[in-house]
């Protein structure tokens, strides 16, 4: 294939954030336009790289056919919907029933949850609904990490300053080895997600910022393992209301088209929802804290951005070369 | 610049109607719009394939790849029953459309 086309299907690619079978298809489409209209353009006596050149030109901009591939093709269908908001519903419930207090519910909640995302994860290829899932499937070992992270920080300020462990050498190691260990199951899965579209990252990692904020008071309160439910649970009728909005951004987020509401949407719900959190804790957290915490949310949902591949790679020679033998692949496969 | 924008507006009614007669792939409806309308509707080529994927999802046409005998591959998009009854409506909507700016932009004499 011509290196035109090739420049101009990869700006279309880098634009689409669709599924890998969608990507290819609609490479192979616009790939076989440029070159019937160039294969054309050559008859009427134009040479080979003036009609190349041309064809692409009359395509229009690259960035505008995916932005519009992208609007077609990214809204979910209401089955989507459906099952997407459902673990949001069921954090709704877990604290509107004032049951979050129950380990054993907890700890079937979050089994569940997993392997519902593992089944969907596992063939490679997961599902617009799946994305929220995963949210609440990582945000276990997130929290863990931090509060793992914290413990490590406590201890390492204990012996500065008192020359004593606050716990056994067996738990240091144990945290020690645990926070790269979970860090890397995070960053993993991350990585993977941003490949297909940092946008959908930012969609699985909406509720850490209500549960983390939430555990993180939870142990400040007298900690994790402490009796302090019927403090805790004067909030739970905020809580539940902030699950079931979480609810609602990711099924409207599901639904438009239009990348640049998404965005706004997300940071829009962020910023809400981080206030109410605050608002409703029984405590004033200060202007100060509230600022960090919005700011902390904002950028661990529009994060993502920064490393998408597509954003951060370049066109360079030998990845259009590359490129150039993958929609070979695509087209001798399809065949 | 006025030209574009009613294109913009009507080009789903144009695909569906262009394929009512026979199924066509993406280059080949570019050049056969550009031959009925004389070369009036000049129009960049790429934004022709997000209208033709909102009317396949929509399930108004079906696209399929075809193999020429040349070997060249080609997504060709026909018309379903619920395309024709969108046209069908879009048409008759266009109609009343068409006859009511007629009546006031261009009145018969008295």
């Amino acid at each position: 294939m011509a290196a035109e086309f090739v420049d101009y299907i990869r700006a279309v690619a880098r634009q689409l954030h669709l599924e890998p079978s969608q990507e290819r298809e609609i490479s192979l489409e616009l790939e076989a336009h440029l070159e019937d209209k160039a294969a054309e353009l050559q008859a009427q006596g134009l040479d080979q790289q003036a009609a190349q050149d041309l064809a692409v030109r009359e395509m229009g901009s690259g960035v505008t056919v995916a932005k519009g591939m992208y609007e077609v093709h990214s809204p979910g269908v209401w089955r989507d919907v459906l099952l997407a908001t459902v673990p949001h519903f069921l954090l709704a419930a877990l604290f509107a029933l004032h049951l979050w207090s129950h380990y054993f519910l907890v700890s079937l909640l979050i089994i569940g949850i997993t392997l519902v995302t593992w089944k969907n994860w596992r063939a490679g290829n997961p599902s617009k609904w799946s994305y929220p899932w995963m949210g609440y499937t990582l945000a276990a070992p997130i929290i863990s990490w931090l509060l793992a992270l914290l413990t490590l920080g406590y201890g390492a300020w204990t012996l500065v300053t008192t020359g004593d462990l606050p716990f056994n050498v067996g738990l240091l190691l144990l945290l020690i080895g645990y926070v790269p260990f979970s860090m890397w199951i995070i960053c993993s899965v991350v990585s993977k997600v941003v490949r297909r579209d940092w946008l959908l990252a930012s969609l699985t990692a909406l509720p850490f910022p209500f549960l983390t904020s939430w555990v993180l008071f939870l142990n400040w309160q007298g900690g994790l393992w402490t009796d302090h439910r019927e403090r805790m649970q004067e909030t739970d009728t905020d809580r539940a209301l902030i699950f079931l909005a979480l609810a609602l951004t990711t099924a409207v987020f599901l639904k438009v088209g239009a990348r640049l509401v998404r965005i706004g949407l997300l940071t829009l719900a962020t910023v809400i929802l981080v206030v109410i959190t605050a608002t409703s804790f029984p405590v004033d957290l200060g202007m100060l804290a509230l600022l960090l915490m919005i700011a902390a949310s904002g950028g661990l949902l529009l994060g993502p951005a920064m490393l998408d591949p597509q954003r951060n790679g370049a066109n360079h020679p030998r990845e259009r070369k590359r490129l150039g033998e993958v929609i070979t692949h695509w087209f001798t496969n399809a065949r | 610049m006025h030209r574009q924008e009613q294109l913009k507006g009507n080009t789903e009614t144009l695909l569906l109607a262009l394929l009512t007669s026979e199924p066509m792939y993406g280059y080949q409806i570019v050049k056969v719009v550009d031959q009925r309308s004389s070369g009036y509707f000049a129009f960049k080529e790429g934004t022709l394939y997000p209208a033709l994927h909102r009317l396949e999802r929509d399930k108004l046409v079906d696209g399929s790849w075809q193999e020429t005998p040349s070997g060249t591959r080609r997504r060709y998009y026909r018309m379903t029953p619920k395309g024709h009854q969108a046209l069908a409506d879009r048409l008759s909507e266009w109609q009343r459309f068409s006859n009511a700016m007629n009546s006031i932009m261009l009145p018969a004499p008295e």
